[in-house]
């Protein structure tokens, strides 16, 4: 019993050694200037390229997340506001410049503009939000940036483990559990969407033409697999680290190469050098770690509590899908938030059908009138989005005077080249649903 | 261990992009590229085709300016006729330079009569919205009842006919314009577009092609037929509500359409058009495995079978039979979800530009 409860201490020991044990400063400070140049450089992208407006101010309504519906777009200029101070934090963030507050502004920012629209929402976007907030937390300012020159005495050579090995975690969940959604049959069994995204990009130079072959549809599925569940290990064993880290290389760059998935390649490859040893960053920094400087003090029950908290989130909530019934692909409900990309080639087509109870009359709704192309796209797919575009009719009619109204949905929705089914039950009032968000009884089954 | 994994489907990795690709088979990756080999002649030569009707428009109209009688009226009436033929064979091509200079605006329909009248009262020449000129706004000057006594008796007469000589020069002037762009330089620029990609040349012509359907279901029938509004109808919506011929040009639309989706068939063309992309990938529907190109052709047979059974004036069907042209319009609709999910998603095509992780 006592030998129990003394091994048990000495694990729980051992994990707080390892979290608190003193090390190099220099990997955070790599992960801060790629981190803050790559956000620099994706604001900038983001407003060059017309998105700003596209996507926040052009569309006449949103798509909020479930319990997030008081997030609203800034009118006017606003939102051009929200990006400029957000590309001004992720610039402070690279010079390493009133670090805390930019940090966490940058956090704010980028958290609540990626609240706004459920038609933008990206895996990745959700990984760049969880980074910026662990970014808040950690002295990735303590050398090398603007502050230690303003205030010397800030300077610091040591940082305690956890705040490097909270980011490698963080891209070891990633990888994993984008590894872990590929074991399923239409990946490993069929190679889809590979088999309909690759020979789509056989226009490319020098590979092009293979692309379109059945066999490779599957080495690239199988080697994404594998790529995803066992790159965080090699990256965290010193002998398979070079090897590994190559293989990142070549993943992302191919990815870059074949999809239309902006930065996201690019900050995989640069912060996954965190997993590099100190002696590597600190050759990068010229940080002699023997030189004295003096520690920080830091509430430790505290951040072991909160670490062991977001370590069980971050490892639980992928899983949430399972607490419901249904196909995963095809209603969606625990899909998102649970690094599931590249799975789906998903499209549909879908018709709203407004019937006024008190005269019988009946009415197509021309959705595309106050829908974007992009939120078209998303909502014809997702069930969630279905129904919130019923209560977005629902408010127009109102607004028309006719306040007693059902609303039908015919639509079809094609899966990974299954071709197009039915998908929400034509034959259902959306508005007279209880629960949608998690009883989707009202979509159809999928087979 | 570890290390070994690594090794090994690195290895796969780098075999696989070092293959030589002569030394390999190549089945599909051509199918895009003749594609649009196809659509880069065939596309400019239905544009030369548009913009040759609008200069016999623009001539017609300046000899109705010349000589306004009984004969030169209908000369004109039949040229805006068959003008108005030849564009249903261009409007799914709104992409380029047709998008460019808003081509589109030249058939917004229905024509808002009472502002076109104020601006005869005003004798102005300039300043007309989208509505108050292009094929609408002739075919109310041109079709409607007091047409002749307009151009002949009314005091407003001569500015009447400079009206109507402007609306088709400005037409001929658009339809110039982008023929002379595909001519010198988008037609290379759309053939070398290759690839899926949002922008690239396939994913232009599949999105054009279904945002021209959706616009011939909903504008062309859904709209004046009442579906819109709580089925109330709305017969001033149809597209040539005073030549009343509307029928008709649907029923060109959707037979154009159908040719694009075939890639032109006619004996001088390839006929590689979006049918053969999708017979390369060989795209299925359905629970029978159905290819998909043929049961897009088989519902685009039945609907332009549908159509052509119609009397020319849609206004007045619509009084009479609206429920045969409903029956009509959920034909129309059945397409929707083949051509608009099944086969951008069958050829793996992105249709928005912004940035995704896949899913």
């Amino acid at each position: 019993m006592n030998q129990a409860i003394s091994e048990h201490n000495s694990g729980f020991k051992s994990v707080k050694n390892f979290l608190f044990k003193p090390t190099s400063i220099a990997p955070l400070i790599t992960f801060r200037v790629i981190f803050g140049a790559l956000m620099l450089f994706s604001v900038t992208r983001f407003w060059y390229m017309d998105w700003i407006e596209d996507l926040y101010i052009n569309p006449e309504v949103h798509f909020p997340f479930f319990g997030w519906s008081f997030i609203q777009a800034l009118p006017g200029i606003g939102m051009y506001l929200v990006f400029g101070l957000m590309g001004l934090a992720a610039l402070n963030i690279l010079l390493g410049l009133f670090y805390r507050a930019s940090a966490i502004t940058y956090f704010t920012l980028f958290t609540y503009v990626e609240l706004i629209d459920i038609s933008t929402y990206l895996n990745h976007y959700y990984f760049v939000s969880l980074v910026a907030f662990w970014m808040i937390w950690v002295p990735a300012n303590r050398a090398w940036s603007l502050d230690v020159l303003l205030k010397p005495s800030m300077r610091r050579h040591e940082v305690e483990n956890w705040t490097i090995f909270i980011f490698q975690f963080q891209l070891a969940i990633v990888y994993f559990y984008a590894g872990l959604a590929k074991i399923n049959s239409d990946w490993l069994l069929r190679a889809m969407p590979m088999s309909i995204w690759l020979p789509a990009r056989s226009n490319m130079p020098l590979i092009g033409s293979f692309l379109a072959l059945p066999w490779v549809a599957f080495v690239f599925s199988w080697c994404g697999l594998l790529y995803d569940l066992f790159v965080p290990f090699l990256l965290w064993n010193k002998r398979a680290r070079p090897m590994a880290y190559l293989a990142v290389l070549v993943f992302h760059i191919f990815t870059w190469l074949l999809f239309q998935i902006g930065v996201f390649p690019w900050v995989m490859i640069g912060l996954t050098l965190v997993f590099f040893s100190a002696n590597w960053h600190n050759r990068v920094w010229k940080i002699n770690t023997k030189v004295q400087a003096s520690r920080s003090k830091t509430n430790r029950p505290i951040i072991l509590g909160a670490l062991v908290i977001y370590g069980l989130l971050q490892l639980l909530i992928p899983f949430r899908f399972a607490l419901y019934p249904g196909d995963l692909f095809w209603k969606e409900q625990g899909y998102r938030f649970s690094w599931r990309v590249m799975l789906m080639e998903k499209a549909g087509s879908i018709t709203f059908k407004v019937e006024d109870l008190k005269t019988s009359r009946k009415s197509i709704v021309d959705h595309q009138e106050f829908l974007t192309p992009l939120q078209e796209k998303q909502m014809s797919t997702q069930a969630d989005m279905i129904h919130m575009t019923a209560l977005i009719i629902k408010d127009r009619y109102q607004t028309l005077g006719l306040d007693s109204i059902a609303i039908y949905a015919d639509s079809f929705v094609t899966l990974n080249g299954s071709g197009s089914r039915p998908f929400v039950k034509s034959d259902v009032d959306l508005l007279s649903l209880k629960n949608p968000y998690f009883d989707r009884s009202w979509v159809h089954d999928w087979e | 261990m570890n290390s070994k994994v690594s090794v090994l489907f690195m290895l796969v990795l780098v075999l696989a992009a070092c293959k030589k690709p002569e030394d390999l088979e190549t089945p599909g990756d051509t199918s895009f590229q003749s594609v649009l080999t196809n659509f880069s002649s065939a596309i400019p030569a239905q544009y030369e085709s548009f913009a040759e009707h609008t200069l016999s428009l623009k001539l017609a109209a300046e000899d109705l300016r010349t000589s306004p009688n009984a004969m030169s009226l209908e000369l004109l009436q039949n040229e805006l006729f068959e003008t108005r033929k030849a564009w249903q064979w261009i409007c799914m091509f709104n992409f380029g330079p047709a998008e460019t200079i808003s081509l589109s605006s030249i058939n917004t329909f229905p024509a808002d009569t009472s502002a076109i009248k104020n601006k005869i009262e005003s004798g102005t020449l300039d300043g007309f919205s989208p509505d108050e000129t292009g094929f609408a706004a002739l075919d109310f000057l041109l079709h409607r009842e007091t047409a002749f006594s307009s151009i002949t008796e009314n005091e407003n007469a001569a500015h009447i006919l400079d009206l109507i000589v402007n609306h088709c020069e400005d037409i001929s002037n658009k339809a110039n314009s982008v023929k002379n762009e595909w001519n010198s330089s988008y037609a290379t620029n759309f053939r070398q577009n290759t690839g899926a990609a949002a922008g690239s040349g396939m994913s232009l012509l599949v999105n054009h092609f279904v945002i021209c359907y959706e616009e011939l279901k909903r504008e062309k029938v859904a709209l004046p037929l009442g579906l819109l509004t709580l089925g109330i109808p709305l017969v001033d919506h149809v597209e040539a509500r005073y030549g009343a011929y509307s029928s008709t040009l649907a029923l060109e639309q959707i037979t154009a359409l159908n040719a694009v989706f075939n890639g032109f068939d006619t004996a001088e063309m390839n006929a590689i058009g979006l049918a053969e992309a999708l017979r390369e990938v060989d795209a299925r529907y359905g629970a029978n495995q159905v290819l998909l190109d043929e049961e897009i052709n088989a519902r685009f047979s039945v609907s332009i079978n549908n159509l052509s059974q119609l009397p020319s004036d849609l206004s007045t069907f619509i009084s009479e039979s609206p429920d045969e042209l409903e029956s009509i319009y959920n034909q129309l609709q059945s397409t929707v979800a083949l051509v608009k999910a099944d086969m951008p998603s069958s050829l793996g095509i992105s249709i928005t530009f912004s940035d995704n992780d896949g899913d």
